[in-house]
Order: structure tokens, then C-alpha cells, then sequence
């Protein structure tokens, strides 16, 4: 993990306008030819699910759980894999802005 | 003038009838009315009809017309709004069961705005639950069907909105689109949908999908129309966090200035891989048809837009499930075919969440970088035609496809970037179903994608044709 170098200014410059944008550009030209996050991707089994769910409050049964798991899972193989160049440098694309007058 | 040819005008046609008080608002209405009397048992767009109220609307209309007080091109037009659009005093479900008893107390910042302009609004749309889907065919609101052919999906989540413009009910509807859900019915159904820049056009007091993704725009018979709607309905809103405070142009200025010394952009790798071969040629004709009008088209690859489905499901998912948190007490009230999206989202990390919009940012950066070698892209809406209603896409041109693929895998990376985007008519499949254009451009630089639009419309003759209903 490197050390971030991007200001949040610079960021935002290259995400609105384009020029600084290679800046963040993608390991191997986008996310999908990137190199595998360092965090890996432990696909959650139905177990964990129905644990999850009993955490998070919501009624879900085990026969639930089974059919959720590869629904889960799919989507979070993909994404745990993608590392975008500079990845540590970069914020979520949600922002926090105060309004005027407080 | 036939009925018919009253009910098919464009917005524009319409709206200029009505300033030189050749047509009346009420005899608008009457014969949209008449017309959806006449096609609503076979068609379902409805699912809280207001025509009294429509009615009401259109007599005042017409009064302040009379007085010499026109308010602007959408005075006295009957327009539809998709159901998860807050309307005062008017049930909005959202087409769930858990909204079923929903009524507003006040108006969606986008009705507002229409209201204001002198729109008469007909009516609330069947639309797919919660937003969560494409086909509109709703467990609890029932079936909407394509005008173009019966047994067809209309696409969605916007369904209604594109079946009731493609049937002549209305002379635009509003829909949302949060992966798709405006230019995927368009497609689907023969009409132009627009997706405005993220923060152009207020989500306040619409019922929420997926905050960072969701998007207000109108279904339209041409491009002009949804031009002449977005000038209405575009704006800063405070009540609406998302809403970005940045000049609104007049968005029909540069309509007809034409496509020559435009570059465009044709990122084949993913948008066309696979493809119905039908879809494919109708797009290779249609850049065919813009580079003959003088703009300058080449190839180009957008890799990152690849895994853009996953990433949206990993946003979409705990976003939903944060809005649907009550919700999913009760999940036996949920259609069987949505229940996952919520009830998995609620289940993913925040770190996971996060991961997926850091990711998303890098995305964003990707299409702008593109966007400074051409003014647009250009892509098929979607990668096949509309589907039979129950059936599920899954191969295309031979090859197996994931089930959001077909609908909405080249849409979504336009939700995720924020980047407006335009689905315009652009030929037929043997069989009689509509095929869409996809149009997308820089963010705030909606006349761009409106001027490509309309100089593609005004050179075919797609959007003039009708469902024989």
C-alpha cells in the first residue's frame, strides 16, 4: 500500500474535467484487467448469511440464505478484484457537502 | 386532423397548436382519453388514472390560454407520470405492496415543476417494483404490455411511461432511471428517454431506489420534446443534496445545428460484445447515417465499463436495503423477483459498499478521460429487443449472458459516471420491435447529446412510425 499523494483537489479536478483523469487511470487499462485487491474474496456461505442477518435484524431463513449466497457472492468476486492504479488515493463517489448558511 | 394523428403529435406539435389556439387543452385530453379508453384493457399502463383531476387542469389551461396567459410549451399538454413520482393528495406506490397506501402531502420537485409550466397530468404509471427491474410486469399492479406487440415486455423499470407514449395516452411521461430505467423502456418501446447529468434534475420526492444512481428524465416521441421537458424540470433544488447548482441552458438552442466536425466515439469491446445481430445492424446503420452527416466517428475502448454490473449491484443493494430497512420485516410482501436486491444488501460490508463507489470514482475519471478525445459515445440502448413477457435472455448471438446483461449492461455505466445519456429510435427488427440508439455525453453537457439526438431523428424517419394497436 502506498503512501496517497493526490490531494482531494487534484482529485476532483480530474474527475470533473478529464485532464488529470490519467492520473487515476486503471492498471492494465480498466478495472477488469487490474491486479486482485489485497483484501481477497471470501465468497459468504449461507451460514455466515443467516449470521449476517441476525446481526443486521431481518428475518431470513436458512433456505433464504442458500439461494442469497451465490447472489452475493457474484458481484462481490468481481469488485474485491478491482484495483484502479492509485486505488488508496481515491474517495467514494459520495460526498459530504456543507450547506450554505450552516 | 384524425384522432390519431391529434393523440401521435410531438410535444412541440401539440404545444404550438395550443399557443395559436388551434386545438384547445380539453380537446387534447378527450382525445388521449378516448385513446386510452379505447387501448387500457389490452395495454395496463395505468395504475392510478387522475382524469378528473386531468380534466379540472385542462378547463383551467385553457381559461388562462384565452386570457392570453401561455405559459410556455407544456401549458395545457396531458403528460403521465411513472408511480414512484410524489403527487399531492394522489396515491404513489412505487408499484409495491408496501406503498400501497401511500398518499403525498406534497409534490415531488419534478411535478412541481410541471405543475408550474401548465402541464395536465393524466395520471400515475405501472412501473416495475420499487424501480428494482425491467419488465414491468408487476405482482401487484399487474402486467403492462408493449403497444408494439402485446405479449412483449415494455422494458422498465419505467414501463408505463413507455408504453403510454408509445400508445398515444400522453405527449410525454416522466420516468426514473437508476440503471437504465428510462432508456431501456425508450428502446424497448420506440420513444427517446432521457437521462439528464447526475444533479440536473431534482430526485426529491421520488421514491428512492438508489440514491447515488437515481435519475429524473422524460420519456418523449422526439428528441426536441425531451429537450423542451428538461427545460422545464432542470435546476438546483436545495431540498434534493445531489442537486448541483450549475447554469441550466436553453436545451433546444443548438437542436438543429447539425453533427459535422463532431467527434464520436463507438466503444465496441464491451457495448457490442455480445449483440443481437438485429440490434447490431440497425447501430452499425445508424453511425453509418451520422458519419454521412459530417461527424467524425472512430473506434475506441472503454475496458473499465466492463465490470460496471457488479459494481452497480454492490451499491444498489445496501442502498435500497437502507431505504427498504422496514421493508424487509415483511419479505413475503415483496415480488419473488426483487426480494434478493434489498435482502443481499443488507447483508454487504461497508467496506465492500465503499470499495465499490472508490471504484466507481476511478470509472468516472475513465469517461472523462474518453470524453476529451470525443464529444459522445455512441452504443446500442441495449443488446437485444424486448423480450416476451416471462421470458429470460439467456444467450445472445450464441453466447450465455448474465440476466441483467441484456437490459441494462450498457446503460448502468452511465448511472454510475453521472454522465447524461439519450436512447433514441434507430430502426426495427424483422419481427416489428423497436430498437434504441444510445447517445452519451459529458456531464452537464446535455446539448451535445440533444443535438446528435435530433440531427439522427430529423434524418430517419423511426420515431414517425406507430404500433398498429
Amino acid at each position: 500500500m502506498g503512501t496517497p499523494t493526490v490531494s482531494r483537489r487534484r482529485f476532483l479536478a480530474g474527475a470533473s474535467g478529464g485532464g488529470a483523469a490519467l492520473a487515476l487511470g486503471l492498471a492494465g487499462g480498466g478495472p477488469a484487467a487490474a491486479a486482485p485487491a489485497p483484501q481477497g474474496a471470501v465468497a459468504p456461505g449461507p451460514a455466515l448469511l443467516e449470521e449476517l442477518a441476525q446481526y443486521a435484524d431481518i428475518p431470513l431463513s436458512p433456505e433464504r440464505a442458500a439461494q442469497l449466497a451465490p447472489v452475493l457472492a457474484s458481484p462481490l468476486a468481481v469488485v474485491r478484484g478491482l484495483q484502479p492504479v492509485d486505488y488508496d488515493n481515491l474517495e467514494p463517489a459520495v460526498a459530504f457537502r456543507a450547506q450554505m448558511g450552516g | 386532423m384524425s384522432a390519431q394523428e391529434l393523440v401521435y403529435l410531438s410535444l412541440r406539435e401539440a404545444a404550438d397548436r395550443v399557443r395559436q389556439q388551434q386545438v384547445s387543452p380539453v380537446e387534447l385530453l378527450q382525445a388521449v382519453l378516448a385513446r386510452t379508453d379505447a387501448l387500457e384493457p389490452r395495454i395496463h399502463a395505468y395504475i392510478t388514472p387522475t382524469f378528473d383531476e386531468a380534466m379540472a387542469a385542462a378547463r383551467q389551461a385553457e381559461r388562462e390560454i384565452m386570457a392570453g396567459r401561455y405559459l410556455g410549451p407544456l401549458h395545457g399538454i396531458p403528460v403521465a407520470l411513472k408511480d414512484n413520482y410524489w403527487t399531492r393528495g394522489v396515491k404513489t406506490t412505487a408499484g409495491s405492496k408496501f406503498l400501497a397506501d401511500f398518499v403525498p402531502t406534497e409534490d415531488s420537485t419534478v411535478v412541481a415543476k410541471l405543475r408550474a409550466a401548465g402541464a395536465v397530468i393524466t395520471g400515475k404509471l405501472n412501473m416495475h417494483e420499487l424501480a428494482m427491474g425491467g419488465t414491468t410486469d408487476n405482482p401487484h399492479y399487474g402486467t403492462t404490455h408493449n403497444p408494439w406487440g402485446l405479449d412483449r415486455v415494455p422494458g422498465g423499470s419505467s414501463g408505463g411511461s413507455g408504453a403510454a407514449v408509445a400508445a398515444g395516452y400522453c405527449y410525454m411521461a416522466m420516468g426514473t432511471d437508476t440503471a437504465g430505467s428510462v432508456r431501456n423502456p425508450a428502446a424497448f418501446c420506440g420513444t427517446a428517454g432521457l437521462k439528464p447529468t447526475y444533479g440536473r434534475t431534482s430526485i426529491f420526492g421520488i421514491v428512492p431506489y438508489a440514491w447515488t444512481m437515481d435519475h429524473a428524465g422524460p420519456l418523449t416521441r422526439t428528441v426536441e420534446d425531451a429537450a423542451l421537458v428538461l427545460n422545464a424540470i432542470a435546476g438546483y433544488d436545495p431540498k434534493d443534496d445531489g442537486s448541483a447548482d450549475v447554469p441550466v441552458p436553453d436545451f433546444t438552442a443548438s437542436l438543429g445545428a447539425g453533427v459535422a466536425g463532431l467527434r464520436l466515439g463507438v466503444p465496441r469491446s464491451y457495448f457490442f460484445a455480445p449483440l443481437d445481430p438485429e440490434v447490431r445492424m440497425a447501430i452499425d446503420a445508424a453511425i453509418g447515417v451520422l458519419r454521412d452527416l459530417g461527424a467524425t466517428v472512430e473506434d475506441l475502448d472503454w475496458p473499465g465499463a466492463e465490470p460496471a454490473i457488479p459494481i452497480y449491484q454492490l451499491i444498489r443493494g445496501p442502498e435500497s436495503a437502507s431505504f427498504q430497512e422496514k421493508f424487509l420485516q415483511h419479505p413475503e410482501d415483496y415480488g419473488a423477483d426483487v426480494r434478493a436486491t434489498p435482502q443481499t444488501g443488507a447483508l454487504v460490508l461497508a467496506t465492500d459498499y465503499l470499495r465499490a463507489q472508490r471504484v466507481r470514482a476511478a470509472l468516472r475519471a475513465e469517461l472523462a478521460d474518453l470524453l476529451t478525445r470525443v464529444d459522445a459515445l455512441l452504443t446500442p440502448t441495449t443488446r437485444t429487443t424486448a423480450p416476451r413477457i416471462g421470458e429470460q435472455v439467456t444467450e445472445i448471438d450464441g453466447q450465455p449472458v448474465s440476466a441483467s446483461l441484456p437490459g441494462i449492461g450498457n446503460t448502468v455505466p452511465f448511472n454510475l459516471t453521472g454522465a447524461p445519456a439519450l436512447s433514441v429510435p434507430c430502426g426495427f427488427a424483422p419481427d416489428g420491435m423497436p430498437i434504441g440508439l444510445q447517445i452519451a455525453g459529458r456531464p452537464w453537457d446535455e446539448a451535445t447529446v440533444l443535438r446528435i439526438g435530433a440531427a439522427y431523428e430529423q434524418a430517419t424517419p423511426w420515431h414517425q412510425r406507430h404500433p398498429d394497436l
